[in-house]
């Protein structure tokens, strides 16, 4: 029984990045307002690239930087820096829709005067 | 068969297709864009006639223009029972367009361009059906026909032609896309080809599946129109008579019918039909089609509509002629394409003519009128005279070799359904021009008769009927080698 | 030098992209010729590069020379050079035909416009060379912002609100993308395909393999617009701007539908997504879901544009019921019809479009559609019969090969859809022809005068021949682009 609770509980980063996931989902589906609805996208976006920088840890590991005077490498003491990287790309990618949703959310303000969606829906119904 | 490669089979398809964008471009030139349609059509009898007699020793003309599957392409074949076909149509293509011109001109008729434009793309599909090397573009070219015929058929543009056209529609390619393209599929997968091979290709298949492709194919090739799949024919009869005459006496109904003789000849053979139950299907699902259309005929108050229901029952004599395993049968059964084509177009021009002239479409108001139209009334007579299958017609050796055959092949029942046709017939023919002529309140002879092309047209087509009697002989010596080859 | 043509096309497209906004503080009327020019560039490299291959065989190239699986590679084989062809030759015949319309809606804004497009085309031409899983997420993204960019023109009312809703949807797809690479990442230690590939067969019972899988697929579907995940796209593709929905609609799914393809047959392969009954059925039922839906949906709409939104989302589920009956001729026949479909979708909205302009959206309101626009609705009847299936346009084709696969395979229920759909199809398009023919319940409001421009022409018949070109060529399709790419996967 404490092996099984140990085993979910070691697993944390995991359950950590559903939370954030479902967080994110949460307001994009519950919250009326769109800025919010663009923030839960980007909260679900926050918990994918946290699940992979948890994914690259190493316990004992250090900085991926070769200095000059070594020569022997051991790759067990660096750590993976893939993960980090591609996580930067996915930032970068994050930050971008966030800037073409908001850039979506100021025209649709222009337009409506609203950025409630019930009430750009009902606007749009008439 | 002895191949030759030749794009001859090309040609007769492209002469009315390149025809059609001269056709538009003289929109407003009237007589030259009918005169195009003349010489258009004469050239494809003249490429057809120029194929025939390499045909007629058993040589076949070959052309595949693309390859689209393995072992199945776009393949054209000209061979006899093509060519015969082939001429056929071509031949009454030129006779009706000169009915066109009579009867468009004759009722001031709006869209004509579009008209002569959509009558050239049916005449080549219906070769490209008659050339057709395999299934595949055998389908290809029939539903080409049904789309290309819709806005013949739906010219007029109002509520009727609507609800008709609908009808139509639904019936022809709702059957194709249905019924007849998964069994085509299904023998491809099976079989791996789909070329029509003199004694059929199957090769393999249970019964249970053949018989069930059969049907499906039999069914799903609605322009045969075996009952229950006729009713488009009579809703077609909204069309202008022109368009009844050609594509629903030649062109249309014709291509179901040979497309039927294909499939059953060249795809399913007569051996097949000889062991399994799908033979006796056939002869039951075509006699009461045959009695069927008789019968309907009988109750019509609309001429059209009478020879719409005519029309039924005389396909199913092609198909049920086909399908029996005797060589005069079969023989009488392609005969019997020709002779009724030129019968029946007789008797729609005369029903285009009558309406010309006079407005009328029913058979009650047509009293006395032979007195008025005597020219039309006497092709009338002669065409019904080859209907029926009386000499001195051509229609009469058609029915003599198919009620023969039919004896010989599966026995006295059959033969009594052709005759009980011929009979029923004459009851609903033989009033009509009873009645023309010899009117209950006495009419005066007076002389005023359709135009001047639609007479010649009438006269030309009800004098080749009476001469086929005497010189069947084109059509005797195809039919005879025909009969040997694709016989069991 | 050619060795780099697929780089080129990627790269160069980017670059010139930006060069093309630049140019608007030069010149503004130099931007749209520019890009024209660019596009035409681009096409005439994806031609050199086709044929490269088709001489000398598919070969992967390493991006700065490091070789995979440390490096990022470009595969290019038969089938995504050819793809990227006729992406980039559409893109631009498209631009070709709208440059007036273009001109005249967009106004100053033209070099952000010709931008974002070259933008758009190039992710997409990424997504098609790539070898690498994490790469195809990135340019995945490239290609969906500029798209959420583009299809926000349009109608000032509806199009923004509509293409934020795809902002959401799309990029829940494209976060669930990478949540699968992530796992597989795990498990594996690369991202490049045929290195994972390599490694995933002897970890196929893990369920960490099956939960990528399934992340990953699904990322794919929300993006590529397979029922239920399709609320997106009646919304997005229908309120923007004509030339923008004839440059999206027919590529955007598509390229899509390629990357499925190649992350399930190239990744994960065949064997491993049949192991279980279990994919089989559920896709099998998405597939005849898609495929059912969008057909009866699309009889109900009046809208001309939403309606042909509906038909997309048939098109969709007919790519992935051939992956769903798994079997050589199925999957041939899904691949063939995703190419005839960008053809197939072009003519329509293509056509659409101009018809909208012309007599309005409503489908009630095409009285007399054939005598006011002849060649127009000659071009889109032509579209309609391709959709209905109707031989020699190309839709034909790949039906065949489904339906031939599914007879193989036994799989009549899909089998009976795919002709049911024939015939739903052939019913919907057949009530716009009986409305242009006999007249509609709406009166008509004839809005644009005067015949489009010739390069409209130029479009319209690129549009109509390449459908029954397609169609008849489809023999050498199948032998020289589809096969090559799927014999070495076993099928």
């Amino acid at each position: 029984m404490a092996d099984i609770i140990g085993y979910i509980l070691g697993k944390y980063n995991y359950w950590m990045a559903v939370v954030l996931m479902m967080i994110g989902l949460y307001a994009m589906l519950a919250k009326k307002n769109l800025i919010k609805k663009i923030v839960g996208m980007n909260i679900f976006q926050t918990a994918i690239i946290l699940f992979y920088i948890s994914i690259g840890f190493k316990k004992g590991a250090t900085v991926p930087i070769i200095e000059h005077n070594t020569h022997v490498i051991d790759v067990a003491k660096y750590a993976n820096p893939l993960p980090h990287v591609l996580m930067l790309t996915a930032i970068v990618v994050a930050v971008s829709t966030f800037g073409v949703a908001l850039a979506l959310a100021v025209r649709v303000y222009q337009e409506h005067g609203t950025l409630e969606e019930n009430e750009i829906l009902s606007e749009l119904q008439e | 068969m002895e191949k030759v490669y030749s794009v001859l089979p090309l040609y007769t398809i492209l002469t009315s297709l390149c025809s059609v964008p001269f056709i538009m471009w003289n929109a407003k030139r009237p007589n030259l864009r009918e005169g195009i349609s003349l010489i258009a059509g004469i050239l494809k009898f003249a490429i057809v006639l120029k194929m025939l007699p390499a045909t007629l020793e058993g040589k076949a003309y070959e052309i595949t223009l693309v390859e689209l599957f393995p072992n199945v392409g776009l393949s054209l074949k000209a061979d006899l029972l093509g060519c015969m076909f082939a001429l056929v149509a071509s031949f009454l293509w030129i006779i009706t367009s000169l009915y066109s011109i009579g009867y468009m001109r004759g009722l001031k008729e709006h869209s004509q361009t579009r008209y002569y434009v959509f009558f050239a793309i049916a005449l080549s599909s219906t070769i490209g059906v008659a050339f057709a090397k395999n299934l595949l573009t055998l389908y290809l070219f029939y539903e080409m026909l049904s789309l290309s015929t819709y806005p013949l058929v739906a010219h007029h543009q109002d509520e009727d032609a609507k609800s008709s056209g609908r009808k139509y529609l639904t019936y022809l390619v709702g059957s194709s896309i249905g019924l007849a393209l998964p069994a085509i599929i299904w023998l491809y997968s099976r079989l791996n080809t789909l070329d029509f091979q003199p004694q059929g290709i199957l090769n393999g298949l249970s019964t249970y599946e053949s018989s069930l492709l059969f049907f499906m194919l039999i069914f799903g090739f609605a322009k045969a129109a075996i009952v229950p799949f006729h009713a488009w024919l009579p809703a077609a009869m909204i069309a202008p008579t022109p368009v009844s005459a050609l594509l629903h006496a030649v062109a249309v109904v014709k291509a179901g019918a040979f497309s039927l003789v294909r499939v059953i000849l060249e795809i399913f053979g007569q051996g097949f039909l000889a062991e399994s139950w799908a033979g006796p299907a056939l002869y039951l699902l075509t006699s009461l089609t045959i009695l069927f259309g008789s019968l309907m005929a009988m109750y019509q108050k609309e001429l059209k509509r009478i020879l719409a229901f005519s029309t039924v029952s005389q396909l199913s004599y092609i198909v049920l002629g086909v399908s029996i395993i005797s060589p005069l049968a079969i023989k009488g059964g392609l005969l019997h394409l020709a002779m009724h084509a030129f019968g029946k177009i007789t008797l729609f021009f005369t029903a285009g003519a009558i309406y010309v002239a006079f407005h009328k479409k029913f058979i009650q108001e047509m009293e006395g009128l032979g007195r008025q139209m005597p020219i039309t009334f006497a092709a009338f007579f002669l065409g019904s005279l080859s209907i029926i299958g009386l000499p001195p017609l051509g229609g009469f050796l058609s029915k003599w070799n198919l009620a023969l055959g039919a004896y010989q092949g599966v026995g006295l029942p059959v033969m009594g359904v052709f005759l009980l046709s011929s009979l029923l017939n004459v009851a609903y023919f033989m009033p009509i021009v009873y009645k023309a002529f010899f009117p209950s309140q006495p009419a005066k002879w007076e002389f005023k008769e359709a135009p001047l092309p639609c007479l010649i047209s009438m006269i030309v087509t009800s004098i080749i009927s009476l001469i086929l009697f005497f010189y069947p002989y084109p059509f005797f010596a195809i039919t005879e080698n025909l009969s040997k080859v694709l016989g069991g | 030098m050619s060795i780099h043509l697929s780089v080129v096309i990627v790269t160069f497209g980017l670059l010139l992209a930006f060069v093309t906004y630049t140019l608007r503080w030069i010149r503004i009327s130099l931007c749209l010729p520019f890009a024209i020019t660019v596009l035409g560039f681009l096409t005439s490299c994806a031609i050199v590069l086709f044929t490269q291959i088709i001489l000398w065989g598919p070969f992967e190239y390493p991006m700065g020379g490091w070789a995979p699986p440390i490096g990022i590679a470009y595969n290019v084989d038969h089938l995504n050079s050819f793809m990227v062809l006729v992406v980039t030759l559409v893109a631009l015949v498209n631009i070709i035909a709208n440059w007036k319309g273009l001109q005249n809606f967009v106004g100053d804004r033209i070099g952000g416009f010709c931008a974002l497009y070259i933008l758009y085309v190039s992710g997409l031409n990424g997504i098609l060379f790539t070898g690498d899983l994490f790469n195809l997420y990135v340019l995945l993204e490239i290609a969906s912002l500029t798209g959420y960019a583009l299809l926000a023109i349009g109608d000032r009312r509806l199009a923004p609100f509509a293409s934020i809703n795809y902002v959401f949807l799309g990029t829940m797809g494209a976060c669930f993308y990478l949540l699968g690479i992530g796992f597989l990442y795990i498990k594996t230690g690369s991202l490049n395909m045929i290195d994972v590939s390599n490694l995933i067969k002897q970890l196929h019972n893990s369920p960490t393999i099956i939960t990528a899988f399934m992340f990953i697929i699904v990322g794919i579907w929300i993006k590529m617009g397979l029922f239920p995940f399709h609320i997106w796209l009646p919304r997005a593709y229908t309120h923007t701007f004509g030339p923008v929905s004839s440059l999206i609609a027919p590529m955007g799914t598509k390229v899509m539908a390629y990357a499925m393809f190649k992350v399930v047959l190239t990744v994960f392969g065949i064997n491993f997504v049949f192991r279980s009954n279990a994919f089989p059925h559920i896709v099998s039922t998405l597939a005849l879901s898609a495929i059912l839906f969008g057909s009866i949906f699309a009889l109900r709409q009046t809208h001309l544009k939403r309606m042909l939104c509906f038909v997309v989302i048939t098109e969709i589920g007919y790519l992935v019921s051939g992956l769903a009956i798994g079997n050589s001729n199925a999957i041939k026949g899904s691949i063939l019809h995703m190419l005839n479909d960008v053809f197939m979708t072009f003519c329509l909205f293509l056509s659409g479009q101009a018809i909208i302009e012309r007599m309005g959206v409503n489908i009630d309101g095409f009285s007399e559609l054939f005598v006011k626009t002849p060649l127009i609705s000659a071009v889109f009847i032509t579209g309609a019969l391709s959709v209905v299936g109707i031989p020699p346009t190309c839709g034909f084709f790949g039906k065949w090969y489904l339906l031939l696969g599914a007879v193989e395979k036994g799989n009549y229920p899909l089998f009976v859809t795919i002709i049911l759909s024939s015939l739903l199809n052939l019913i919907l398009f057949f009530k716009v022809i009986e409305i242009g023919f006999y007249g509609g319940k709406v009166i008509p409001t004839w809005r644009l005068t005067g015949a489009p421009p010739w390069s409209f022409y130029v479009g319209l018949c690129f549009a109509g021949v390449s459908i029954i070109l397609m169609g008849l060529f489809t023999f050498h399709l199948i032998r020289y682009v589809i096969e090559p790419f799927l014999t070495p996967l076993g099928l």
